[in-house]
């Protein structure tokens, strides 16, 4: 048992220490994952006041957080350990760092116990996850965590089912309905399915008859648990709505994407990407470089989206396999392998082309490098079976020692001539080749004194070497990272929710020299403030906002629109009806010019009695200027607010149309005095509400699901469900190697 | 034995579905459009070098390695662009390769003998190496071919303004304006080398050629008075440490200088102000700057290597 524990440990240990200048906050971030660093603080600090932030109303006069929501999976169970950490006082960046470290390596764990079922065997399981730790995911998993988000349940949920093939029981199925919906709700869910189609795919093709026999084994299952498995899927199902209604939300334009479309798409496009170039430069290939693999590791761009790398050991490990006899699994992973690195390339191979044209969901996606974990996992996992085989019995060792000789000497002299002739090889990556020739010469000699130990030994020099050399290069390179934002607010801690009456202006920094992406961390950095700031006229063309929002902030008139938002209430003695699309703008911008005391509301909306009552009504303080509400006073205050509400108390001598400067999409609803009333898009993007004379009490509600409580719901439904899962993994445990699902 | 080292070697191996996939591959990979998309990215970090070479920019060790890539690429294309080749120098020196930066440099200077500003960079690695006679021997060439070099230009931006090419006259504009800072920078890096050599003679002679030319720097009075204080000619040494002072009244070293050469001429007045004013400055956290002074490659070419096929060679 010492000895699992340790073959475990040491390697964990090991990592930890190459990472130390990142883990101890010596070098920070990229800049990359302050996005995910500002948002989950922005959630957990709403969370820790009993609120699942759905609307976020200090950026851009607020906008709808559904989609960042499942941007980084709010229902994941493994925040409650940054909030756990952070509550017993760790600093939130690190609380946040250490929690996406566990999180990686539940994910090896569960990659551990895929190879270990797939493979059939613990020690080939125990090499791959060496590989797979020491490839380039193990660099660049601090630095890109929707990568993170989206292998880890797959991983897992590959686990759960190649578990649930072989034996179906109830514990798999919860595991993978649970993996289910992490996966549904970590960034895109159609990662997740482009990897299972795939692997479905290779499993077919590798062993067609294999599969009536799972499926007539799942029915089986079914017909037993009937009610479980429906009760399960509606589970599955609701978790997922929120998720399904962050898409809707960019399908009906109560949210739009901007950075995803070149100009012209903002409307049409919803999420999708309407220009398949913007898709396609986004291949790997572009970050793709032989060099990577055994060049100078100082010379390597540690980009956080995204680089090969494996140990050489494993590649040469795979080259020497080549001379195994194909087996189902090698043929398996091979075809994985090459089917997902069709669509990594991009559009240098047509394929990706063509899923872009007739499989819709590849529109959605512009990452391809989120693919990166899975293709070295497929990597590793060859390795560990060509050496599996290579070192059995039946390997090397049982024909003719000339051939395998033969063999050795091939593979290892072409790859130390391509070395040398590539003129840019590391020494490492050289030594690397020199040691494996040694290791497998050895292996096949006669016995010898200490032969097991000295083996053991070089196999691990020979697998540890290179990925030494890289990070010890990598941990030099990030020094060079100097991200002054993460920086500053590496100390800072989530503070309250509060509520302001006037918002900031936020001023373009001429000072600040920097391309698009620093302007944009100082936007997180808005993010994490959290305090009402209007930002600046890139970020509203670079971040999500309400469709109407980035209407008016896009117009000529954005220093006019900035200055009219600034003050969240304005109370109107008369109102007009307008068409809010293009006509808007102008009249919006006149009113502006000429401080009308007239709220202009859409026509699309509905034409209750009281509204036309009021347009019949003669204006009678028409002329007088609007009443701006710039601090809490007799008339109005606040009583109280949170992300998705805020509760007004209003005191008028007369009946007046109050405008909330605060987006308008459809989820809002408005009460008086507990009574529901209209809500109407007023001053082409916010929020306008009828308010009788005398007092009343006022409230804003944001409630996109039809019922403010579902998202906690969901959050003790995947608490409840992980508990399971842990206990499936001990079940997982006492399953003992049996001869391949397929 | 033959037959079975065919079985081994041969059906219902791994390396043939190895191949397979490899060929199918191959079959389906566009060479064209990988270079494309490869280029595209790497593009843009040598945007970024580009900015720092102009001095806009902090250094970013990524941007230089993409740059160093971008160049290495197109150098596949281009084998013999000497202007490609310094600029691949001129990144691999800012990352730490001053071998790789000093043979890309001497290939670039053979390529392209009249692209002065190659010279001057691989002069200032040489400089930086210690190897001062070297580094003088190109920059006093330089020099020597300047006025032909700008006779030359300019007159090529006259025809190509005659040919309403406004794009590429413009950047032979900045290309112009770029050749009269190094001129200056030549003077004052030339003057350095020869004092470091102690050639106080030339020295003297190259700065006092260049504070003609360039009145407002005051690296070239202070070496140039520096020369003369070496050749004990204080009187006038004094003159140009004044210029220095007059300049930049900040500057430390031209105080202490001045306050040597009045001792040697007795004004001990002057002297005790000079060393008074030395205190002060050193109160106010002034910093003397350091000779010779630290300078950077300045030339990556990257708006030649933009009109460099429309130009004709000089």
């Amino acid at each position: 048992m010492f000895l699992r524990i340790l073959k475990f440990l040491l390697p964990v240990l090991l990592w930890l220490f190459l990472m130390r200048d990142l883990l101890s906050g010596r070098v920070p971030l990229q800049s990359e994952p302050f996005a995910d660093l500002a948002m989950l603080k922005f959630y957990l600090t709403n969370l820790r006041e009993g609120v699942v932030p759905l609307w976020n109303p200090y950026l851009f006069c607020g906008f709808s957080w559904l989609i960042l929501l499942n941007f980084f999976g709010f229902a994941n169970p493994v925040w409650g350990v940054t909030l756990l950490l952070n509550i017993a006082g760790v600093k939130f960046y690190f609380a946040f760092l250490y929690t996406v470290v566990f999180y990686f390596f539940i994910g090896l764990a569960g990659f551990y116990l895929l190879a270990r079922s797939f493979l059939n065997d613990s020690k080939a399981a125990y090499i791959a996850f060496l590989f797979l730790l020491f490839s380039s995911i193990g660099l660049i998993s601090l630095q890109e965590y929707n990568m993170l988000f989206i292998y880890v349940p797959t991983v897992w949920f590959f686990c759960f089912c190649v578990s649930f093939t072989r034996d179906p029981n109830k514990i798999s199925w919860l595991g993978i309905v649970l993996t289910l919906i992490l996966a549904g709700q970590a960034y895109l869910p159609f990662y997740f399915v482009t990897v299972l189609l795939m692997a479905f795919m290779a499993a077919v093709i590798v062993c067609p008859a294999g599969i009536p026999r799972i499926l007539g084994r799942l029915l089986r299952f079914f017909r037993k648990n009937v009610l479980f498995v429906f009760l399960t899927i509606l589970v599955l199902l609701f978790c997922l709505y929120p998720a399904f209604m962050a898409y809707y939300g960019t399908l009906t334009h109560d949210i739009v994407l901007p950075w995803r479309h070149r100009a012209g798409h903002v409307l049409s496009g919803g999420a999708m990407f309407k220009d398949y170039s913007t898709v396609a430069e986004a291949g790997l290939i572009a970050r793709m470089s032989p060099e990577d693999l055994y060049g100078h590791f100082d010379r390597i761009l540690y980009p956080n989206d995204g680089f090969v790398f494996i140990p050489g050991f494993a590649i040469l490990v795979i080259l020497l396999g080549s001379w195994n006899r194909i087996n189902k699994k090698i043929a398996i992973l091979a075809l994985f392998f090459t089917g997902l690195l069709f669509v990594v390339l991009g559009n240098v191979t047509p394929v990706h082309r063509f899923l872009y044209n007739y499989i819709g969901y590849f529109s959605l996606m512009r990452n391809l490098h989120f693919f990166l974990p899975f293709l070295l996992s497929a990597a590793a996992l060859m390795a560990a079976e060509h050496a599996k085989n290579l070192l059995s019995p039946e390997g090397l060792r049982s024909g003719p020692g000339t051939v395998a000789l033969f063999i050795i000497a091939l593979v290892h002299g072409s790859v130390l001539v391509f070395l040398l002739r590539a003129g840019n090889a590391g020494l490492s990556s050289i030594v690397t080749v020199s040691l494996s020739a040694l290791f497998w010469g050895s292996f096949l000699a006669g016995n010898f004194w200490g032969k097991k130990v000295f083996l053991t030994v070089l196999f691990f020099i020979c697998l540890l070497f290179q990925p030494l050399d890289m990070w010890q290069n990598f941990r030099a390179a990030m020094r060079f990272d100097t991200a002054p934002i993460i920086m500053k607010n590496k100390n800072s801690n989530p503070g309250a929710m509060r509520f302001v009456f006037e918002r900031k202006i936020k001023e373009q920094s001429n000072s600040h020299r920097g391309t698009d992406k620093d302007k944009l961390d100082n936007f997180y950095e808005d993010y994490m403030s959290m305090t009402d700031i209007l930002p600046t006229k890139m970020e509203f063309q670079q971040c999500p906002l309400t469709y109407s929002t980035y209407l008016l902030f896009n117009s000529d008139g954005f220093d006019a629109a900035r200055n009219y938002a600034k003050t969240k209430f304005v109370f109107y003695d008369a109102v007009k009806l307008i068409n809010p699309q293009r006509e808007a703008m102008a009249l919006f911008a006149e009113a502006l010019r000429e401080n009308r005391n007239m709220a202009l509301i859409s026509s699309q909306g509905p034409l209750t009695a009281e509204l036309e009552s009021f347009l019949r009504a003669p204006p009678a303080h028409s002329d007088a200027a609007p009443l701006r509400i710039s601090g809490p006073s007799e008339i109005l205050s606040v009583k109280s607010f949170d992300a998705n509400q805020v509760k007004l108390a209003a005191n008028l001598d007369r009946k007046r149309f109050l405008v909330y400067n605060d987006s308008y999409v459809p989820g809002w609803k408005a009460l008086i005095d507990g009574k529901q009333t209209s809500l109407y898009l007023a001053n082409v993007a916010f929020k306008g509400i009828f308010v009788p004379s005398g007092y009343h009490e006022i409230s804003l509600i944001y409630d996109p699901l039809g019922f403010a409580g579902i998202p906690f719901l969901i959050l003790v439904i995947v608490w409840v469900m992980a508990l399971l899962l842990i206990a499936a993994i001990f079940r997982l445990r006492n399953i003992k190697p049996r001869s391949s699902a397929i | 034995m033959k037959s079975r080292i065919f079985e081994d070697l041969v059906p219902g191996r791994c390396w043939l579905l190895y191949a397979g996939l490899m060929l199918t591959t191959a079959a389906l990979f566009n060479c064209d459009k990988a270079l494309t998309q490869r280029m595209n990215f790497l593009k843009q970090g040598e945007a970024d070098v580009f900015e720092y070479s102009a001095g806009n920019a902090v250094f970013n060790r990524g941007a230089f390695i993409m740059a160093a890539r971008y160049y290495t690429e197109l150098l596949k294309y281009h084998p013999r662009d000497g202007v490609i080749y310094g600029n691949r120098g001129f990144c691999e020196y800012y990352l730490g390769g001053e071998f790789q930066a000093v043979s890309d440099y001497q290939k670039a200077v053979t390529m392209e003998p009249g692209l002065g500003s190659l010279q001057w960079d691989l002069a200032l690695i040489y400089f930086r190496q210690g190897h001062i006679r070297e580094a003088s021997r190109i920059w006093e060439r330089y020099m020597n071919n300047f006025p032909a070099m700008r006779k030359y230009y300019g007159q090529l931006k006259d025809r190509l303004n005659a040919q309403k090419n406004i794009a590429a006259a413009f950047k032979l504009e900045l290309l112009l304006r770029k050749m009269e800072q190094d001129e200056r920078l030549t003077h004052i890096k030339l003057g350095e080398s020869y004092f470091l050599l102690n050639d106080f003679v030339r020295s003297g002679a190259i700065t006092l050629a260049g504070h003609k030319k360039f009145p407002s720097d005051r690296r070239l009075d202070y070496i140039a008075g520096l020369s003369l204080f070496k050749q004990r000619n204080f009187r006038q040494a004094a003159f140009f440490f004044e210029e220095a002072i007059r300049i930049d009244p900040n500057d430390m070293m031209s105080y202490y200088y001045h306050g040597l050469c009045m001792d040697q001429l007795g004004q001990h007045q002057e002297f005790l102000r000079d060393v008074l004013r030395l205190n002060s400055l050193r109160k106010q956290g002034v910093v003397p700057l350091p000779f010779p002074e630290n300078s950077e490659l300045l030339h990556l070419n990257t708006e030649l290597l933009m009109v460099k096929y429309q130009l004709p060679s000089p």
